[in-house]
């Protein structure tokens, strides 16, 4: 379990997050929705310690993200997938998985290699094994920054903006991907524009707008008349992205 | 005309052969020495580590921005009167390439560290690599791809900055330069000769780098499908 309380980030004099409340709970799928500013990808890099909160707490099961050793055993619980997929250029796809296994969990090099290559396959990309890559697709990229977040085995999924640098073919190659994913019992947090998708594959929307929690509900709820759509800051943003979505 | 070679001798050969060990030892002793201490004045200022960062910045400075030869005496001749110390010219050729070594290697290390992506740093430290494997595994072997051109160019420089040291007495390939020249007064075929010596050496190192180079470049030069 996620559990974040009172959380606030500045940067210098600007409050990116103003006191955000928030539990997620094994299992569940979360899509954290909002505009360019909202705080959205601040949120989710505070959950791994990537950003030092200003003030508040978050816990991840029984693991505090601010104390420095315990952050570890945070990261090794959550793994991400960037926006900018972030692979590391200088190792091959296989390598780029296998890399942190090896190194942070222990594992053997043949034993790694061998779950390196099976995520491979399931996401279709087993030939590129031994690729570097700069000789990928983006999407084939972003395929394989999922393999080496997956490679963790990780309990808690962090999906920061995914498909944001991926044209809309590549878009559906790895939302695809995620959809099979999603009912597998990780427990998965997408900061997303894809409001169609976060529809398709979460159970529940969380609407951030200028640091705080607009609206935490279940996605029917949220998508219904009397849910979501009340706010309207929420309408605006939803009627906005249906029309860019066709 | 003509000229007659009579002052050389077989013993010149022996000579210059000497003097070319002399040479080539004290540039690979220097060269790693100012590698490994570079890397580490490096390395403490990119962590910015207080007291000694600065303290190394300023040490470094002074020797990247004064002449070779000044330092040298500075080391050769100050560092007996200062330690009540004897030290030879060999060593003092040492130290005093070594530290001006390392000072030009320290700003590579740091600009090729920094020059690597922040992102690549987020994406190592989400996945809870300690900072020591993320220096190891993700930022280093990255590093080197870029610094190794220009420590590739700084060692070709440093092998021509040793012909220095024949100043304080080091009879290293110059010196023994100087020596037959002062016999044979045929400075058009020693001097030549001690030249061509050292091309040849920066030919060695030059082609020893762009094989290195290709080895750690090999990620980024692969062709984009």
């Amino acid at each position: 379990m996620i559990k974040i309380k009172a959380l606030h980030k500045n940067f210098g004099n600007l409050e990116v997050l103003r006191g955000v409340n928030i539990s997620i709970n094994h299992g569940e799928v979360v899509s954290i929705l909002g505009g360019s500013g909202s705080g959205k990808s601040t949120l989710i890099r505070c959950i791994n310690g990537l950003e030092k909160v200003t003030s508040g707490s978050i816990t991840v099961d029984e693991y505090d993200v601010a104390d420095k050793k315990q952050l570890l055993n945070v990261r090794k619980k959550c793994s991400t997938v960037f926006q900018q997929f972030d692979l590391y250029p200088h190792l091959s796809v296989l390598d780029n998985i296998t890399l942190a296994p090896i190194n942070v969990l222990g594992e053997k090099k043949i034993e790694a290699n061998k779950v390196g290559l099976k995520l491979l396959e399931s996401v279709g990309i087993l030939e590129k094994a031994n690729n570097y890559p700069a000789q990928l697709s983006g999407g084939e990229k972003q395929r394989a920054g999922i393999c080496r977040a997956l490679a963790m085995k990780p309990d808690y999924l962090l999906l920061d903006e995914v498909t944001s640098s991926l044209d809309p073919e590549m878009t559906a190659e790895v939302l695809g991907i995620l959809k099979n994913l999603s009912g597998k019992g990780i427990t998965m947090i997408f900061v997303t524009h894809e409001i169609e998708f976060a529809r398709e594959i979460s159970n529940r929307i969380v609407f951030l707008d200028e640091g705080v929690i607009l609206k935490d509900l279940s996605k029917e709820h949220f998508f219904s008349a009397e849910g979501g759509c009340l706010e309207p800051r929420i309408k605006k943003f939803l009627s906005k992205m249906d029309k860019n979505n066709g | 005309m003509g000229y007659n070679n009579e002052g050389f001798s077989i013993y010149d050969l022996q000579l210059l052969i000497e003097g070319l060990g002399v040479s080539v030892w004290i540039f690979l002793v220097s060269t790693i020495i100012g590698l490994l201490l570079g890397c580490f004045i490096g390395l403490v200022r990119f962590y910015r580590i207080p007291i000694l960062a600065q303290v190394l910045m300023v040490l470094s400075e002074f020797l990247k921005n004064s002449p070779v030869l000044v330092q040298l005496f500075l080391v050769y001749f100050g560092i007996p009167a200062l330690f009540a110390i004897d030290i030879s010219p060999f060593q003092a050729a040492v130290i005093t390439l070594s530290g001006n070594t390392a000072s030009f290697v320290a700003i590579i290390v740091i600009s090729s560290i920094e020059a690597i992506d922040k992102r690549q740093l987020d994406a190592a430290r989400s996945f809870a690599f300690s900072e020591v494997q993320i220096m190891k595994c993700v930022i280093f072997p990255q590093s080197l791809s870029l610094a190794m051109p220009l420590l590739v160019s700084l060692a070709i420089n440093q092998l021509q900055v040793t012909s220095l040291i024949s100043v304080i007495g080091v009879v290293d390939i110059t010196r023994v330069g100087d020596i037959i020249n002062q016999r044979t007064f045929e400075p058009f075929i020693v001097w030549p000769i001690i030249g061509l010596t050292y091309f040849i050496l920066a030919k060695v190192i030059a082609t020893v780098g762009s094989l290195l180079e290709e080895k750690y470049s090999a990620y980024r030069m692969v062709n984009k499908l």
